[in-house]
């Protein structure tokens, strides 16, 4: 199979001596990123109230854009005459975005997927649409982003359908070829490839030899957090990690929660989205070191302490420090009230995300990534092990940590 | 400010092995205050445990449990008029070497770990900790033969502090006219430090030689705020929604607008009073430090927003009815004073007794004066109560009295009230346009904010023409909302005479309309707002219609810009003398009415907002079920 272009290089700066975890740094044509990391969600060309300004200023480097919301709002015209999306939101730094596909799924209860490509009824009027591997890379090219994902057949990990799940990690690897085929700007933008195959390993491991022969950029590993068990998430992780080349960027969909990013970086991962952080800090969720906390709970109305004491984010730091001093209280009495109170508490959680990585690849680095590891989860369940999630620590055994050992 | 207030002082193992205990007595006893209770103990690990509590789970926790079980400790109890506040700055801060020379821990410590001395930190944090290390029968009562020659006065009976509201409502004896009855508490005049100077006085083509000079004409000045704030006038205030000008967080504000000052409501922190103490009432700090306001904003506190929401039930003479984010509730008046001494705003504003009726009756009239007049008395003798020689009165806020909405001779006695008093007031507050013109020419001198402007630039230009310095700018939220861009500039444009309404320039645009989809060109050519500088219409625009809030962070900060321009030119009009042609200009060039929002928002009904009953939806519902058979739905 040809050679592929790609818009991107990939250097390893470090490995875990124990674990599969990697450092590396990724260059892509809007600048530098350092791996492992977390990457906001900023659906609709904007992150949920932040001007770009104050997302930069949290050290984010990569974010990501919906296809699908991008291509309804503001629409492929749009796009074009702004001249994409780096244009249309003012944001010098890189953008990844999805195919759309996962999108048509989830949100839209009709859509039906055929070898052509998945069926809808326009949000708009109705109207019977249909978005083909090549709709998709010409909407992403429209777009711009650094990194565009392929048009995928995805279906629900937990789905039984065995049949069904084997058709659609062939018609993945067909559609793969489809969207290379398609992409028009190989030399300024980096086509990622999508591992298929639901829950079972030895399809995914198919996928994997298929999708790598195609040589893209960067591979990911898709349809997952779906809803299925931790433990078999971590064993089609841990699978294709095995078999996926050292030299290219792995990139886990759909991710962020802070024990599934810190495991799955044991794994061998490096890059990981969600629109979790986000969306639960409008709803009144920190999440911090220390766990999630809800905010909106009585308890927190006169708790005059910082969101996160040992958060070094521009809401958490002190006054003394250059920092807002943002206390619980103050969130409590802003959320559900006051825009302004989700702006405070997504800053802070899109920070903490971002620096858990930091810190993670400071470890990986160091040499000391599994006594990070075991801090992170020391300080969640307050070295409680009983507590420790089960999965979490079987699937950190099979890369060499036990959580158990003091 | 009772001279009776208590502090929890120990000198810790350090200090009593150094042989410490007699110079920081010293200390206490010479500055003045009483020594009530004083033992060595050793308390053991688990009192000193319950004692530092609240650090419980910080790193240094056990270490500092350690060193205070090392040895006897020398427990005390002083009292004196805020002792606790005072006795903290004895001891200096809690690292000794960001102490002071002259502070216990200045001349005694280096270390923190080792820094001698502990103090309460707060009136209630003293109350817990003496009740914690003393009992009842170890505190003695007695008077110090020096007290006279200590406190000026006897100590008042206010406390600073929040009590719990009482329900022992005093009887006010109904008022006529004829035998006035003043509240005033007798304490001396003391200027603050609050000043406001005018600059200048606008070249107008009206004679107004009739009238003091500054009082019915546009000027210039320039408010000196005891907290070091300063401000030029004509100027505006950023209205706040619990504390946060709406759509921005601090850190924003800051960076990205010049707002001078917030104008901020007691009402918007209140939730289940009086079911539950407010937790503002409780934070140890400053109202600007919860609502982390930047350090260069002023904080001016209302009892209530502006405007005020009718609330159906009439105010009482102890209570103001307030409105919550969970209903109708009273706000006791001392409350309200109390709060304003602990939470430190820079202005304060009277509280004003509304009637809840177009035109009140004769009785509730002069209720309304009345009230008005004592709840002001209330809140001055409070602000300059137990105020001595000290540096403190350098601090005190500056205190707005409000102009009530009638006409003079209905309001003549608290006018002349104010008159009278003069000093200590700082500025007046009104919300009617007519008001401004009741003003007595003693009062004249006095910096004037308007509390609320609804209509727009050309109502801010009428009203600084009558003498007004300050407005509390609602409009420009009202237009966020609702996705309107203001682009209007006050320039020395003289305009064309003779424009019909239909030629003249929109002061602002609807950012809704698609002819922007594609429009690259910034919010308003030439603007250096954060906004304007980064973004484009078409972004905008795309953000409205996708209801992102990033859309309304990126709309306020523009407006906040194109008033602060504003003013800035109003300023400079009166400096340089075409006040009068840019007016006029003003008037010729722009339209009157701002133009009207047809978009969705996401605050265009907040509970902020009065509902009147039996209105529609302003906003389309974010979803619609997929399966409800609706063809349209989807």
């Amino acid at each position: 199979m040809a050679q592929q272009k790609a818009a991107l290089s990939f250097e390893l700066v470090a490995k875990c001596s124990v674990t599969r975890a990697r450092a590396s740094t990724m260059v892509l044509p809007h600048g530098p990123v350092e791996l492992p990391m977390f990457m906001p969600v900023a659906t609709q060309a904007s992150l949920k109230g932040l001007t770009p300004e104050q997302l930069e200023s949290l050290g984010c480097r990569l974010c990501l854009n919906n296809t699908y919301h991008l291509g309804l709002k503001p629409g492929q015209a749009t796009l074009d005459a702004v001249g994409g999306a780096h244009r249309l939101q003012s944001w010098n730094h890189n953008i990844l975005t999805d195919s759309g596909g996962f999108q048509m799924v989830s949100l839209l209860k009709l859509a039906k997927i055929t070898e052509e490509g998945v069926r809808f009824l326009s949000p708009h009027d109705g109207s019977p649409m249909l978005l083909t591997p090549e709709h998709s890379m010409s909407l992403q090219n429209s777009i711009g982003s650094d990194i565009m994902m392929q048009l995928d057949d995805v279906i629900a990990t937990t789905s039984p359908d065995k049949e069904r799940m084997v058709e659609a990690m062939h018609r993945s690897v067909r559609w793969l070829d489809r969207c290379i085929e398609a992409h028009k700007y190989p030399e300024k933008q980096n086509l990622f490839c999508i591992i298929q195959g639901g829950l079972d390993l030895d399809l995914r491991r198919e996928c994997v030899k298929e999708m790598v022969k195609r040589d893209t950029p960067g591979i990911a590993i898709g349809g997952l957090s779906g809803g299925e068990e931790k433990a078999k998430y971590c064993a089609v992780v841990r699978t294709c990690t095995e078999m996926l080349p050292d030299m290219k960027p792995r990139y886990v969909m759909g991710v962020g929660y802070p024990e599934d990013l810190v495991v799955s970086v044991a794994l061998g991962a490096d890059m990981f989205d969600c629109v979790w952080p986000t969306r639960t800090a409008r709803f009144g969720n920190a999440v911090t070191s220390r766990g999630t906390l809800n905010l909106r709970h009585a308890s927190y109305a006169a708790d005059f302490s910082p969101v996160d004491e040992n958060c070094g984010c521009p809401c958490c730091r002190s006054k003394e420090d250059g920092g807002l001093g943002v206390t619980k209280a103050y969130v409590h009495h802003l959320t559900g009230k006051e825009t302004a109170g989700a702006h405070i508490l997504t800053m802070h959680n899109v920070y903490y995300l971002l620096d858990l990585m930091r810190n993670a690849r400071k470890a990986i680095i160091a040499g000391t990534y599994p006594s990070f590891v075991k801090e992170f989860f020391g300080k969640i369940y307050k070295y409680d092990k009983a507590e420790y999630p089960i999965w979490a620590v079987d699937a950190l055994k099979t890369v060499g940590i036990d959580l158990a050992e003091a | 400010m009772a001279s009776t207030e208590r502090t929890f002082i120990a000198i810790k193992p350090d200090g009593v092995q150094r042989g410490l205990i007699g110079p920081i007595i010293t200390r206490f006893e010479q500055r003045g205050f009483k020594l009530v209770a004083i033992k060595l103990v050793t308390p053991g690990k688990e009192h000193l445990e319950k004692h530092y509590a609240d650090l419980a789970g910080k790193p240094f926790f056990p270490g500092l449990i350690e060193y205070m079980n090392s040895g006897p400790i020398c427990a005390m109890i002083w009292e004196g008029r805020e002792v606790v506040k005072t006795g903290r700055i004895l001891l200096g801060a809690t690292n000794p070497l960001a102490s002071a020379p002259g502070t216990i821990r200045g001349d005694y410590a280096i270390d923190v770990g080792r820094n001698v001395c502990h103090g309460s930190d707060a009136v209630e944090s003293a109350e817990k900790e003496i009740a914690l290390w003393f009992q009842e029968s170890e505190i003695v009562s007695y008077k110090a033969s020096q007290f006279d020659w200590i406190y000026e006065k006897p100590a008042s009976s206010l406390e600073i502090h929040y009590q719990p509201p009482s329900l022992n409502i005093k009887f006010i004896p109904p008022i006529c006219t004829a035998s006035l009855q003043h509240h005033t508490i007798s304490v001396a005049p003391v200027p603050s430090m609050n000043t406001f100077r005018v600059l200048k006085t606008a070249v107008t083509d009206v004679a107004a030689t009739t009238t003091q000079p500054g009082a019915t004409t546009a000027r210039t000045g320039v408010l000196n705020l005891s907290k070091g704030f300063t401000l030029q006038t004509p100027n505006f205030l950023a209205p706040t929604s619990r504390g946060v000008v709406p759509h921005l967080s601090p850190d924003n504000l800051e960076k990205n607008t010049g707002v001078e000052g917030v104008f901020v409501a007691l009402e918007d922190f209140i939730e289940k009073a009086p079911q539950r103490i407010p937790p503002l009432y409780t934070y140890p700090s400053t109202l600007r430090s919860f609502i982390s306001l930047p350090p260069s904003t002023f904080l001016l506190l209302s009892p209530r927003r502006s405007p005020g929401i009718t609330c159906p039930k009439a105010n009482s003479d102890a209570n103001l009815s307030i409105l919550t984010s969970v209903g109708f509730r009273d706000l006791p008046v001392k409350d309200y004073v109390s709060a304003v001494i602990r939470l430190e705003p820079d202005i304060v504003l009277g509280i004003t007794d509304v009637a809840n009726t177009v035109s009140p009756g004769k009785n509730r009239v002069q209720k309304m004066v009345m009230r008005t007049e004592k709840w002001l008395d209330e809140l001055l003798g409070k602000v300059y109560a137990g105020d001595d020689a000290t540096d403190e009165k350098k601090k005190l806020p500056a205190v707005f009295a409000p102009i009530l909405s009638l006409e003079k001779e209905r309001q003549r006695f608290y006018l002349s009230h104010l008159v009278e008093n003069v000093e200590k007031l700082s500025g007046l507050v009104f919300t009617a346009t007519e008001s401004v013109d009741v003003v007595p020419a003693e009062l004249a001198g006095l910096p004037k904010l308007q509390s609320d402007v609804m209509g727009g630039p050309h109502q801010i230009l009428e009203m600084v023409g009558r003498g007004v310095d300050l407005f509390n700018v609602g409009f420009v939220g009202t237009m966020t909302d609702a996705g309107i861009a203001l682009h209007f500039t006050f320039s020395a444009d003289d305009g064309v005479e003779g424009n019909d309404e239909g030629e003249k320039l929109e002061l602002a645009t609807d950012m809704w309309d698609a002819r922007f989809a594609t429009d690259l060109s910034p919010l308003e050519e030439g603007c250096e707002c954060y906004t304007c500088k980064t973004h484009h219409k078409a972004y905008i625009r795309h953000c409205l219609e996708a209801k992102e809030m990033t859309a309304w962070v990126l709309l306020q900060i523009h407006n906040l810009k194109v008033v602060e321009r504003f003013f800035g030119g109003v300023r400079g009009s009166i400096e340089e003398g075409w006040w009068e042609k840019g007016r006029r200009g003003f008037g010729r060039k722009y339209k009157r009415d701002m133009p009207v929002g047809t978009g969705l928002g996401p605050r265009l009904r907040g509970y902020q907002y009065k509902s009147v009953g039996g209105e529609g939806r302003l906003n389309e519902p974010a979803y619609r079920s997929l399966d409800s058979g609706d063809e349209d739905g989807l």
